[in-house]
């Protein structure tokens, strides 16, 4: 067995071992309401399995864009955090000669997050923290 | 291995970079104000902006000012900068000058920045797409020229056609990026490189580097074919055309019939002739690019014939050039595969000219159509232009001349750009000629005759409605001045080109220069002598 | 233009006033001028007329000065119109003519000069025919412009008839003016249109939209010979500027002709009048004759006979008299209508080619010319509409002028021209003069519905006496002068050894017969209008007065005319700068004094090349000396004035015998049988519209109608069927596009998949 992949699998045991028994521990312990509402999945949400037609709120979407947007926020600055730390990263990339210097690719995570604030306030003027 | 990224890949993407801030600043100004006179002002002022940054960069090349030196391409990260690029970032500049008029006071009152600044969003996009070296970037190009477009689509009117027409494209157009993407995909399986000037060096030694995914190759090409097939609406990848023609405004719909075009035309040009640089591959490239031009010629045309709505028909008619386009470009194909040697010519620079005058010309007429619409209504029957002459003679005239340019009549730009697509399509040089090559360019000039002929039909019976039908109801222009401006700019820029393409054929022949196998002016003299 | 001469710029400021002020006419007229349209014509018509009289005498100056030469002629070239180099093939298609079917006399070409550009330049010419010309029209122009604008003062249509009038001078000067066939064939063609427009002036009536139609369908029979004798000389010649243009020193010489291949179409560079020299050249050199020669005549003739209205085409002008009485004055007998008299003027040297073994082209003019005058002469002895039997005495009168010309002899030809000239005065006065009656009639031109005039319209019948004297040809009248001079000329020829002496003796008798009916039906409708028991129609109403003072001081003026012009220009003893003298300096004609010019008398003159030399000089020495120093009006001839006025006097007497009182002696004379038959004739105007329709407009509507057959249901079919298809394509293709989502998706894809396919295929 290959002990480079122990940790992975260790993570992922354990990722199983705490969701099923949290399950668990619900339903154990937890009180026993039945009715309509509660046997749904997500009981403050919708019904995941219903009618196509059926209306629901627009704003759902606007927040769920809005998250979206600073989900891929995260999965740009994340990769740079780490690449702007490590040796084999932006200087590695700079001794290679694929860019001029650590400064330009500061800069342009500047502009990128630039865009992402005045996305957020341009959210923020449209009213979509607002729920009514 | 990308070349350096540095300042001046910046500095060389500092007219996008204006474009982008412009857009932005659009959105956020909006959020705070709906003064739409101001904002449009400010974002023509800043296009204007834009030319003169394109005139700074201009020296290395000196396409404008007449110096130009035959030299090859910079690459400056994934930035290649070449006469091309440039040919193509004026064209978008003048295109987005146009568009920005006949927008002017399009989209509900509270939405119009986001209108105009997604407007620009799509510029940037398609002067990415003119100048990129670069997979990633070309196709990150492309989705910042669609998906501005779903939201204009969505805002351009609020009723029930639209919603449908923005569906339908933003499904249609989901599934088209999907095929591109894939076709990417395998072209980097294939090659395993990003850089298209990188990909012919691959290709060539097939099998031994790339293994056996380089048999991938032609189907990726048949991908990148689909996916930039629909935004240029070649058949079969038309149909979302008239039904979103129909559906959705006419500044919309003049947007659709330019924008996407363009960059599914450059796009086409940048891998193919950069990417999937190979005899074989150029072979079938060619092939397919002549079919498609056949049947894309032939469906656009007929079909516009039993059209009643004018936007449905523009639909068609946009179709139908989009055939036009690919004769340009199977001929560049066919060429560059060696079967044949070009003796004038080359198909890309027909193909640019011809982008050009259809462009203008198309944007004349979607103009008109939003000045003759108004705030809450919009043209749909061909009726509604009767005695169009009487009552608002200037523009029946510039439309007339838009129809007639798109019609190829002499001498406006359209004639001369068909002329020299006829042209680089026949005239190979008759020594070096595969017979078969040349009999089928033949049959391609003249379905294409023949297609011109057709287009009259329904171009003209435009025309005759104008000035020959008596008005019924009178349609009130209630576009405002904006709109009025754009066409009648667009009418006196196709009689321009048309009364001086000696001038535009030195620009685009310069444009395409590296795919020029003879640098030839042949075409130029014959349109100074005729002028 | 500032080193033009005098001349020159005359030449061009002539056709361009009328040209400008049609311009003004036609911009400003509709709305602006209106009633007043007839300013901008009638001014420009004045400073015409007066620089056609000045143009007149510098002409005259030069030629004095030009003393040497035998003939002068001044050039203005505006532009090039067209310009082809080496159009001209000339080796190929000159020895096939001369071969086969021609007479080639003289080989000029060698091969290296044989072929030559076709170059055709806008240049004007002045040499006397021209200026008289230009003079006549727009004198007559100008008059019967002032005397329109009384006429036409009620019309609506001011405005339109003033811009046409306005376009019609400025065609004719043009016309006169022009120095190459294409230019003459472009304002034949521009005077043919207006004489269109202004028949047909009153579209509103069927009879003149018909008689309009009708001109111009007989004018195009006669447009088509033209064209085709055009086509003849490129062929011939080469060339298509008049043969006397050139500016080389032989008058028609070899040298001349072979210049003209290298410098053709550069007439007269120094732009200055340049003598004629080089007298020993021979004269027929270079010019065609035989069947080609021929042709070319007789297709000139035909165009002739069309717009100068000769048998047989000459239908279309009794019928022209529907438009307003001003335009029968000045195009349908003063101006237009002799435009065919003087392209065969101006055509001398190629109608006086040797066509041996063929006819005399001249032969052939004369006797057109003879019977037209006879045949014209007898109808309008019958017809009671007053315009009508004016416009059969053009017909006849211009038969007369074309008698003239065919007798090939300078005197003939420059009696012709004379007769034109004095012709314009008088028949523009007779139709003025109808003219006036008609208005005063309330529009009722038939004669038996009107009469006793004279007292009524005093100023219309002193003038129409003088108008009908002179048309008769009273001494001491115009018209005596003129017509005398061609019984003379005919007279000559008649009694002279030529071959076709006899033809030419029954001619002058039919001239004389018809110098007699011209008399007798010119007083017969003067008789009918003027005297007898007043009688004025009811259409006439208010209107039945004399006409105002701008309608009749023109007609004052030309009854002036009428009474002097022959006296003046006529008289015995006239010099150079005399008319005849005038009209013998143009090249054209001068050749005729040449010594190499071949006169008629073929016979004596086929018997040596130098024997025909000699008697050539001799005879016109002779000539010249006689035209020269004795005018038109000879002595020898005084026998055939003495018949021609007493047939003259004669005729007057008898219509006066007949037509003055109730006219029962005329009813009584066509009871005679051969009386009643000839007058069924007459009356029947000879019955060439009957034959002509069935003959010619019966086939040609047969043959339209299977035509439009034809074109509506095979070739229209064939159209729209094919017109069909591709909205048929396009209909297959429709149900493709449904407008479900998921059917074009599944669309697209199967596209992917088909072209995956052929790439498969393709690549592997």
């Amino acid at each position: 067995m290959n002990l480079a992949i122990l940790p992975v699998l260790l993570l992922v045991a354990f990722l199983l071992i705490v969701a099923i028994g949290l399950i668990l521990l619900g339903r154990i312990f937890g009180p026993h309401r039945a009715g309509a509402v509660k046997e749904m999945p997500y009981e403050s949400g919708m019904d995941p399995i219903h009618d196509a037609r059926r209306r629901f709120d627009i704003r759902f979407h606007l927040v769920a864009i809005a998250f979206l947007v600073f989900d891929v926020e995260l999965l740009f600055l994340y990769p740079w955090a780490v690449a702007s730390k490590s040796p084999a990263g932006v200087d590695q990339a700079v001794v290679s000669g694929l860019v001029v210097g650590r400064e330009l690719v500061f800069a342009g995570v500047l502009f990128f997050i630039l865009l992402l604030v005045l996305g957020l306030i341009y959210d923020w003027r449209k009213g979509l923290f607002r729920w009514r | 291995m990308n070349p350096q990224v540095d300042w001046n890949t910046v500095w060389l993407l500092l007219p996008e970079l204006l474009l982008v801030l412009l857009a932005v600043w659009a959105y956020v100004a909006g959020a705070f104000s709906h003064y739409r006179n101001g904002s449009n002002a400010i974002l023509l002022a800043g296009l204007i902006l834009g030319g003169y940054l394109l005139t700074q960069q201009n020296p290395s090349h000196g396409l404008w000012d007449g110096t130009a030196v035959q030299g090859n391409p910079i690459f400056s990260g994934p930035l290649i900068v070449d006469p091309f690029g440039h040919t193509i970032r004026w064209l978008v500049l003048v295109v987005g000058g146009l568009m920005l008029l006949s927008m002017w006071r399009a989209g509900p009152e509270d939405l119009s920045t986001e209108y105009t600044g997604s407007l620009f969003l799509i510029l940037a996009g398609l002067m990415i797409v003119t100048r990129t070296d670069e997979l990633v970037l070309l196709f990150l190009g492309l989705e910042l020229v669609s998906i501005p477009t779903y939201i204009m689509l969505f805002i351009g009117r609020q009723r029930t056609a639209a919603h449908e027409a923005t569906t339908k494209y933003f499904y249609l157009g989901i599934l088209s990026s999907g095929l591109l993407l894939y076709g990417f995909a395998l072209l980097y399986g294939a090659t395993g490189t990003m850089q298209l000037r990188e990909m012919p060096d691959v290709l060539a030694i097939s099998g031994a580097g790339g293994g056996t995914l380089i048999r991938l190759a032609p189907a990726a090409l048949v991908l990148v074919i689909a996916g930039l097939g629909f935004k240029m609406a070649a058949v079969p990848f038309h149909f979302y055309a008239p039904d979103v023609y129909e559906g959705t405004t006419a500044a919309n719909a003049g947007l659709l019939s330019v924008a996407p075009k363009i960059a599914g035309l450059i796009a086409l040009v940048r891998i193919m002739l950069a990417g999937f640089m190979k005899p074989d591959l150029l072979e079938l490239g060619w092939q397919m690019a002549l079919a498609l031009a056949l049947m894309t010629m032939t469906l656009g045309n007929v079909m516009a014939l039993l059209q009643n709505n004018v936007r449905r028909m523009m639909a068609y008619s946009a179709i139908s050039h989009a055939g036009y386009l690919f004769i340009g470009v199977a001929v560049a194909l066919a060429v560059a595969s060696g079967e044949v040697s070009s003796a004038n010519v080359g198909g890309i620079s027909a193909a640019l000219f011809y982008l050009v005058a259809y462009a203008l010309a198309t944007l004349g007429i979607f103009a008109t159509f939003v000045y003759l619409a108004g705030a809450d209504r919009e043209l749909d029957h061909i009726d509604e232009l009767a005695g169009l002459s009487k009552s608002r003679p200037m523009i029946a005239l510039s439309m007339t001349i838009c129809l007639l340019s798109l019609t190829g009549v002499p001498p406006l730009a359209g004639f001369w750009g068909k002329l020299e697509l006829f042209f680089c399509a026949l005239c190979f040089d008759p020594k070096t000629v595969d017979i078969a090559t040349r009999n089928w360019f033949g049959v391609l000039v003249i379905v294409g005759a023949m297609n011109a002929a057709i287009s009259a039909g329904y171009y003209l019976r435009l025309v005759g409605v104008m000035y020959f039908r008596p008005a019924g109801k009178s349609v009130q222009p209630t576009g405002g001045s904006g709109p009025m401006i754009a066409a009648i700019a667009s009418a006196v820029l196709v009689i321009a080109i048309g009364m001086m393409p000696a001038w535009f054929f030195e620009r685009t022949n310069r444009a395409a220069e590296p795919w020029q196998p003879i640098v030839a002016t042949t075409i130029s003299n014959h349109a100074s002598e005729a002028r | 233009m500032s080193d033009w001469t005098t001349i020159q710029k005359l030449l061009v400021a002539i056709p361009a006033l009328p040209l400008v002020a049609t311009m003004v006419t036609a911009l400003l007229g509709p709305r602006y001028l209106r009633g007043k349209s007839h300013l901008p014509i009638v001014f420009g018509l004045v400073i015409s007329c007066v620089l056609s009289l000045e143009l007149l005498r510098q002409l005259n100056r030069a030629i004095e000065n030009h003393e040497t030469g035998i003939g002068y002629e001044t050039t203005v070239d505006l532009w090039t119109w067209a310009s082809v180099p080496e159009a001209y093939d000339g080796s190929g298609s000159r020895k096939t003519i001369g071969d086969s079917t021609g007479r080639l006399i003289t080989d000029v070409h060698d091969a290296s000069d044989s072929s030559g550009p076709f170059h055709i330049a806008v240049t004007l010419r002045a040499d006397g025919l021209t200026c008289i010309m230009l003079a006549m029209v727009t004198l007559v122009a100008l008059l019967i412009a002032i005397y329109a604008v009384g006429y036409m003062h009620q019309d609506r249509g001011c405005w339109r008839f003033f811009t046409y009038i306005g376009l019609f001078v400025f065609s004719m000067t043009m016309l006169v003016s022009a120095s190459n066939f294409v230019l003459l064939y472009v304002f034949w063609e521009a005077v043919g249109l207006c004489s269109y427009l202004l028949i047909g002036f009153w579209y509103e009536k069927r009879e003149a939209a018909a008689a309009g139609t009708k001109a111009f369908l007989v004018n195009r029979v006669g447009d088509f010979g033209f064209a085709l004798a055009l086509f003849f000389i490129w062929t011939v010649y080469g060339t298509l500027n008049f043969h006397d243009t050139q500016n080389a020193p032989g008058v028609l010489g070899q040298e001349r002709l072979s210049s003209m291949q290298q410098e053709f179409g550069r007439p007269g560079e120094s732009g200055e009048g340049h003598p004629r020299g080089a007298q020993d050249q021979d004269v027929r050199t270079g010019y065609v004759g035989g069947g080609i020669g021929l042709a070319i005549c007789l297709l000139l003739m035909l165009g002739a006979c069309g717009k100068s209205a000769q048998f047989p085409l000459h239908v279309w002008l009794p019928d022209a008299m529907e438009g307003p009485t001003p335009v029968s004055a000045l195009i349908h007998a003063a101006t237009m209508v002799t435009a065919g008299v003087y392209m065969v003027a101006r055509c001398t040297p190629l109608f006086a080619v040797d066509c041996a073994p063929y006819l005399d082209p001249r032969a052939v003019v004369a006797t057109i010319g003879g019977l037209s005058a006879l045949i014209a002469g007898i109808i309008a002895m019958t017809q009671n509409d007053l315009k009508r039997v004016l416009a059969y005495s053009t017909i006849s009168q211009l038969g007369y002028m074309f008698l003239a010309l065919g007798t090939g002899s300078l005197v003939g030809i420059i009696a012709g021209m004379f007769h034109l000239f004095t012709h314009a005065f008088f028949k523009s006065l007779l139709f003025l003069g109808a003219g006036s009656v008609m208005h005063a009639m309330g529009g009722v031109i038939d004669m038996r519905k009107f009469g006793g005039l004279r007292r009524l319209m005093p100023m219309t019948f002193w003038t129409f006496l003088a108008g009908a004297l002179a048309l008769s040809g009273i001494w001491p009248l115009a018209g005596f002068f003129s017509k005398d001079a061609i019984l003379a000329a005919a007279y000559d020829v008649g009694h002279g050894e030529a071959a076709y002496a006899s033809l030419f003796l029954w001619l002058t008798y039919a001239a004389f017969l018809t110098a007699f009916l011209t008399a007798l039906y010119t007083f017969r409708a003067f008789y009918m209008t003027f005297f007898g028991a007043e009688e004025i129609p009811a259409e006439a109403g208010h209107h039945a007065r004399e006409s105002r003072p701008i309608m009749t001081v023109p007609l004052v003026i030309l009854a002036l005319g009428a009474l002097a012009v022959g006296w003046i220009f006529g008289q015995p003893g006239a010099t150079k700068s005399g008319f005849a003298g005038v009209a013998a300096s143009t090249p054209s004609l001068a050749v005729m004094v040449h010594p190499g010019y071949r006169a008629l008398d073929t016979a004596a003159e086929r018997k040596s090349a130098a024997e025909r030399k000699s008697a050539a000089e001799k005879k016109s020495a002779a000539e010249k000396g006689s035209v020269a120093e004795k005018g038109l009006h000879q002595d020898s001839h005084r026998r055939v004035a003495i018949i021609s006025l007493v047939l003259a006097v004669l005729g007057i007497g008898i219509a006066g015998f007949l037509y003055l009182g109730d006219a029962r002696e005329v009813r009584a004379i066509i009871q005679w049988p051969v009386m009643k038959q000839l007058h069924r004739i007459s009356y029947g105007k000879f019955f060439f519209d009957p034959v002509y329709w069935i003959l010619v407009v019966l086939p040609g509507l047969a043959l339209a109608s299977i035509c439009y057959a034809f074109d509506r249901w095979l070739i229209d079919g064939l159209v729209n069927t094919i017109g069909r298809i591709p909205s048929g394509i396009g209909r297959l293709f429709r149900n493709m596009q449904c407008g479900m989502l998921q059917t074009y998706a599944l669309w697209m894809l199967l596209g992917v998949l088909t072209l995956l396919g052929s790439a498969v295929w393709h690549m592997w």
